[in-house]
Formats: C-alpha cells, structure tokens, sequence
C-alpha cells in the first residue's frame, strides 16, 4: 500500500494508506499526492512539489527546507547527569523541565 | 395451625405492600413478581423474614431485613410469598422492583479489518456492524543531543451502524519516524461511519531528543470516544534511549473500543532515527 497526502491551497490536511492514487482521491473527493519518505503530517505544507512539516512554534527556523528548528541551540546532553527541556516559546528558548 | 393469608396492595408503580397483622406469626401472601432485584422494607425497628417462592414447597430466595430495609435478588418469577416478622402489628412491609436483571448476548459475527482506504459495500445478516476507527500512531522523534521521544497513539472511537450502501473508509497514514535531529511526523485521520479518528502526535520538541512525548489523538462521533495515549518522554534518560510509545493495537479487544494505533519510538541520542507509528485501522464486526 501506499500513502498519500490530501493537499488542499498548498496545506497537508490528512494522510492517507490507499491502494492507489485514484481510490485515494475518489475516497477523499480531494488531490492526494503520493509520499514516501517526505514529512508529510496533516497541518503541514506542500508547496513547489516539496512537503515542509507542521511549524511546531512561531519562533522556529526552517531547517533543510522541510524541517524546523529552534532558534537557540539546546544545552549540551550529559548522560550522567541527564536534564530535560522543553521549549518555552514566550521567552524564546529552551527551559529546563522534570523529566516524567 | 394454619398460616393466615394477606392481601397485597399496590403501593406505586413498582412496590407492592402487605400489612402483617401480628408479631411472631407465619403469613402467606399471593404475588406476581418477575426475575429482578428488590428491596423489602419495614419498620427499622422490626426483623422481617420472606421467602420468595414458586410453588407451596419451592423457595427461590429469602430475605430478612437490616435497619429497615434489605435487597434481594430474585433470579426467577415467583407466585407467592410467605412472611413473618418478629415486632409490633400491623407492619407494613413493602417490596420494591429497583432493577429488572438483564441478560446481555455477545455480539459476535464476522471481523473485517482494514488498513487501506476503501469503499466499503459488505452487508451483515442484520444489516448492522460495530466498527471502531483508529488514526494513525505519531511517528517519534530523532535522536539528538539525548534520546528521541515517542509518537502518540491514535485516537479510536467505536459505533454501531447500519451497513447500508457503498461507505467510504479513510485509512489514515502513520506518521513517520524523523531521522536524527529532526521531528517525525504526525500520523493522519481515520473516518468511518460518521467517526472520525484523529493520529497521534510526534513530539514537537524530538527533533534534538528533549521534551515530552507526543499527543494521543483524538476521536469525534462514535458512541464511544477514546483518546490515544501520549508518549511517555524519556529524552535525558541516562541511557539516552528512545522515548516510549503506547498502546497495541488489538482486534481481540474491539468490544471495548481501545484498539489505538501505536506511536513510534523516538531514536538513540547521537542522530538516531525515530520509527514510525502504526497506520490507523478500521474494525467492522459484521452481525
């Protein structure tokens, strides 16, 4: 089987598993284009024949066209004395969280 | 001595009541009670025994109150009772239907699974299913700095519905693992027959292996909705693993609506790819 992309004014807004790229689009009654290894996740973007992943926060930058990432580089990991982050968009930067 | 007989009185519309005229005295009464719970009630200052019966010498329960009131459970139709109580006169006792017994049947029938959308037009003896739909598990987290976090499970909801036509059934996609340094994908929607499923989420922050695991999705529309279970995050874990995903997906436990669709698991830390979720499903017990 393969997966598809319901593409609707340049935005994913669903994917799909379908035989074919005509059941998928008769089932959806939408245009689907066909995905394979490409970030396609509803709520994301398919412009220029290129899927870009949801942007998980405003403040985030593009990376490797279809990524993202946070502006400020996260502290260095250690394993021996591990912390967990997560990222605070209303100061801009990673915080420091329990880890659950 | 001959055991005296009582007139029983409607006392609303599902009490009955006999008065007994005397302590320490064996009564008979004529009844028509079906298989259900009661409770008999008297004065809390009095023990009152029944015993339900079918016939003279057939006693299909008993009871003997406690404060004033006691329950019972009648397991079939009885046609008469006997009473007696051990204080006072003319003591009301009042029996009360509080809940009639249900047997429940097993639906069972045939179990179709789907995990391509289609157009479904099987029918059922009935011409009626129990389905349940599931979205597609969230994909987890690459690996970064520490341990990717796992993708959330699918939401499901579960309905039954009346086969009738051609249905259309979205199979929604899995969301896929995000190579190391980056997020992996949310997993797509599962519809059917008026549910809609939701995927489950890929942590946000997993593209550098911090953060809390991804969402559950949701379900809207079925009889019962469930949401998917989120991720549990491990990124810092002093191991640097993935993050845990969730619940398996079972057609064996359709009955109760909490098949999901299983998250993927985030990646090693140092660039570890995440895996991907599990694509949704579609479960129709035709019966």
């Amino acid at each position: 089987m393969a997966t598809f992309a319901v593409i609707e004014n340049d935005v994913v807004t669903n994917t799909l598993v379908a035989a074919s790229l005509t059941i998928a689009e008769t089932i959806t009654g939408k245009t689907c284009v066909e995905y394979t290894d490409e970030p396609a996740e509803p709520g994301g973007k398919y412009v220029g024949g290129v899927f870009i992943q949801r942007k998980p926060y405003p403040s985030w930058i593009s990376h490797n066209v279809s990524y993202w990432k946070a502006p400020v580089d996260l502290p260095t990991f250690d394993p021996e004395n591990p912390k967990n982050y997560v990222w605070d968009e209303s100061v801009t930067n990673w915080v420091e969280s329990p880890i659950v | 001595m001959a055991i005296s007989k009582l007139n029983v009185v409607t006392a609303g519309p599902n009490a009955s009541s006999v008065t007994v005229p005397a302590a320490n005295t064996n009564y008979s009464a004529t009844v028509a009670l079906t298989a259900a719970v009661y409770t008999v009630t008297c004065a809390t200052t009095v023990l009152a025994r029944v015993a339900f019966m079918s016939s003279e010498t057939t006693v299909v329960a008993t009871a003997e109150t406690a404060s004033g009131t006691v329950a019972v459970n009648i397991p079939s139709a009885v046609n008469r009772i006997k009473l007696w109580t051990d204080a006072g006169t003319s003591i009301v006792v009042t029996i009360t239907l509080v809940a009639s017994a249900v047997a429940p049947v097993a639906v069972s029938g045939t179990l179709d699974t789907i995990t391509s959308s289609t157009t479904y037009t099987t029918t059922s003896t009935s011409g009626y299913a129990y389905v349940m739909a599931a979205g597609g598990g969230g994909g987890g987290g690459g690996g970064g700095n520490g341990g990717g976090a796992g993708g959330g499970s699918g939401g499901a909801g579960a309905s039954h519905i009346a086969l009738t036509g051609s249905l259309p059934v979205t199979i929604g996609a899995n969301g896929t693992g995000g190579p190391g340094g980056t997020n992996g994908t949310d997993g797509g929607t599962t519809t059917f027959g008026g549910i809609t499923a939701t995927g489950g989420k890929s942590p946000t922050n997993g593209s550098l292996g911090y953060g809390g695991g991804g969402a559950g999705g949701t379900a809207t529309g079925g009889t019962w909705n469930v949401p998917g279970n989120a991720a549990a995050s491990s990124p810092g874990s002093v191991s640097g693993t993935s993050g845990g995903s969730s619940v398996t997906a079972n057609s064996a436990i359709i009955a109760a609506g909490y098949a999901r669709s299983n998250g993927g698991t985030g990646g090693y830390y140092q660039s570890g790819s995440g895996s991907a979720g599990q694509g949704g499903v579609v479960y129709v017990l035709r019966y």
